[in-house]
């Protein structure tokens, strides 16, 4: 859980997804992201787990000569706390964020299903998360 | 604003010679600056219990199961007097240092955020081979925020031009200087200062009951090396060798004595003898001068280099037993074929003659350190430790033996000759040898000289820990 500080994640997003995020039950964000892009997000303090979702898929999927070339997605790319922060790599790393999926659990920062599958990971003190990897 | 020099965890219980010089720097700088050793704290608290040698690990291995809870109270407590707005350097000696500091810099930036400057510098910022700028470990511990400034090299310029310009420089700093730094000597109030330290003049040898009533300078002859052995860093690490004359190390040590409580001097040199002449010429001077000051009774260490048994005079071994020296020497290996493949410049039949010559003159070898596991070690090359055997069984000065499985540095000779994945850096292998190989070997090696100075193994630094 994040007791102090400001605790953002940063998340790439394409295909103009509606998204929603959760902090423990509290919904944060519910919108459509439009387009291709990046966008940073802030968790309140004291979140113990964040999840995220694609609540609607429309036009989610670019085929070209019968292959999927671009799909509806967002991809958690970075984590930011009290100075510390986390690339793409620490972050599956150390945050160990995983997808719920139909009855099973993968471990991975990226989400290109929609409702009910979502993307989830605890929120730890990046420090915290730091000190553990080390010393485990 | 305060500067906090930290002095992480390293192999035993002294200061880094760095650390002496960046306050020194600092304080020249009319810096508020203070020291804060949390690797003293960490052996005062756990030498002692079950937990140290897990702890040894964990600064060995970077990963081990310490008991994280009463070690973060440990370093809680020291880092306390951290304010906001402060500035943190961390000495990062060795490379087993820098898991020490990933965690107390992930607590200070846990207390402080970025309402602190992070720093570090020391040669553990840099893995054995890198040079210049090249630092794969400061690139991370930067670009995870982990620290706002590293210092590679030499700190004497670029640690003036980051106070002089208000601790704005961010980013990787180098120097490399090419003759000795004008630093001057430690002023009488570094050395005086009772408010801050444990000790006077630290306390270099705490654990080590040769020299437990001691206080110790480190003083400066040499940097560098003049040779090239392969399996080494210090030819990377300062590529430029550097000596000063002999006189002014004396009038250094002379300063030293009259400040008071002086009782040893450790050479933090890698080569003192790289100039036979100029290293006898610092004896000389050395025996000349503790006979007018009456110091008879002062005692010095540093590593030393064997050569050719022919370049070395008796003087030389009479004067090193006389102003009391005490030498640690790398013999690295008994095979003459792979003594030549590093590089050595000797072969056994000069490591025969200098153990016998050192005893013949009593001058003490604190440690004696062999190499096992070299990539050109072949199992024959191995067995021709038995060679030691006979020269142990007979009386000598060697006071210690460390026998080390060899590392490959990046850039050096080695590098092409193994398969090596600089992220699991123990790993490597080749044709020759392989882990399992080298550690066996080390194994074998370890229970053979212990037969023969069973008192004095040190498996780390640490003399208590071996005796358990």
């Amino acid at each position: 859980m994040i007791d102090a500080g400001t605790f953002e994640i940063t998340i790439l997003y394409d295909l103009s997804p509606k998204v929603m995020i959760s902090a423990d039950n509290q919904i944060i964000l519910d919108e459509q992201l439009m387009g291709a892009g990046e966008r940073t997000i802030i968790i309140p303090c004291q979140t113990t787990r964040t999840r995220l979702y694609i609540t609607e898929k429309q036009n989610a999927t670019v085929v070209e000569n019968g292959r999927i070339v671009k799909d509806q997605m967002i991809r958690i790319v970075g984590a930011r706390h009290q100075g510390l922060t986390f690339d793409e790599r620490h972050f599956v790393d150390y945050c160990k964020p995983h997808l719920h999926h139909n009855d099973s659990i993968m471990p991975t920062n990226y989400l290109g299903y929609n409702f009910p599958s979502y993307l989830e990971f605890n929120n730890v003190n990046l420090a915290d998360a730091l000190i553990n990897f080390t010393v485990s | 604003m305060t500067i906090w020099l930290l002095q992480l965890p390293r192999l035993d219980d002294t200061f880094s010679w760095g650390i002496k010089e960046i306050e020194h720097i600092l304080v020249d700088l009319k810096q508020s600056v203070h020291i804060i050793d949390i690797n003293h704290a960490i052996t005062d608290h756990f030498h002692d219990t079950p937990h140290w040698n897990t702890i040894e690990d964990y600064g060995i291995v970077g990963q081990a199961p310490i008991p994280i809870h009463q070690v973060r109270d440990v370093i809680d407590s020291m880092i306390k007097p951290i304010q906001p707005g402060d500035v943190v350097l961390s000495c990062v000696f060795t490379v087993e240092s820098r898991s020490w500091f990933t965690m107390v810099h992930s607590m200070l930036r846990q207390l402080h955020g970025t309402d602190i400057i992070l720093g570090a510098g020391g040669q553990g910022c840099r893995a054995p081979g890198e040079s210049g700028f090249t630092s794969e470990w400061a690139d991370w511990t930067l670009s995870l925020g982990l620290s706002d400034i590293m210092f590679l090299g030499e700190t004497v310029t670029t640690m003036r031009d980051w106070v002089e310009g208000g601790y704005t420089a961010r980013g990787k700093q180098y120097h490399q200087h090419t003759e000795f730094p004008p630093l001057g000597h430690l002023p009488h109030s570094l050395l005086q200062d009772k408010t801050t330290r444990r000790h006077d003049i630290p306390n270099y040898y705490h654990y080590d009951y040769r020299h437990q009533d001691e206080r110790g300078v480190k003083v400066h002859f040499t940097q560098g090396c003049v040779k090239q052995c392969t399996f080494c860093d210090v030819w990377h690490t300062w590529p430029q060798f550097v000596m000063r004359e002999p006189r002014e190390v004396i009038e250094e040590i002379d300063h030293y004595h009259r400040s008071g409580n002086l009782s040893h001097i450790s050479f933090p040199d890698n080569t003192i003898n790289a100039s036979n002449s100029k290293f006898l010429e610092l004896l000389q001077r050395f025996d000349e001068w503790r006979h007018t000051n009456h110091r008879q009774d002062l005692t010095w260490s540093s590593q030393f280099a064997v050569k050719p048994q022919s370049q070395f005079t008796d003087e030389m071994f009479e004067l090193i037993a006389r102003t009391r020296g005490h030498i640690s020497v790398g013999f690295d290996h008994v095979s003459d074929r792979v003594l030549a493949h590093m590089k050595k410049l000797y072969g056994w039949q000069d490591i025969q003659s200098f153990i016998a010559r050192c005893s013949q003159h009593d001058v003490k070898i604190s440690v004696a350190i062999w190499l096992v596991g070299y990539p050109t070690e072949t199992d024959q090359d191995f067995e021709e430790y038995t060679k030691l055997e006979p020269v142990l069984a007979k009386p000598n000065t060697i006071l210690s033996h460390n026998v080390s499985v060899t590392t490959i540095n990046r850039n050096s000779p080695l590098e092409s000759m193994v398969t090596i994945d600089h992220g699991q850096p123990n790993d490597w292998h080749n044709d020759t040898v392989d882990k399992q190989t080298r550690w066996q070997r080390k194994a074998i090696l370890d229970q053979m000289i212990r037969q023969h100075n069973p008192s004095y193994m040190l498996d780390r630094s640490t003399q208590v820990r071996s005796s358990r």
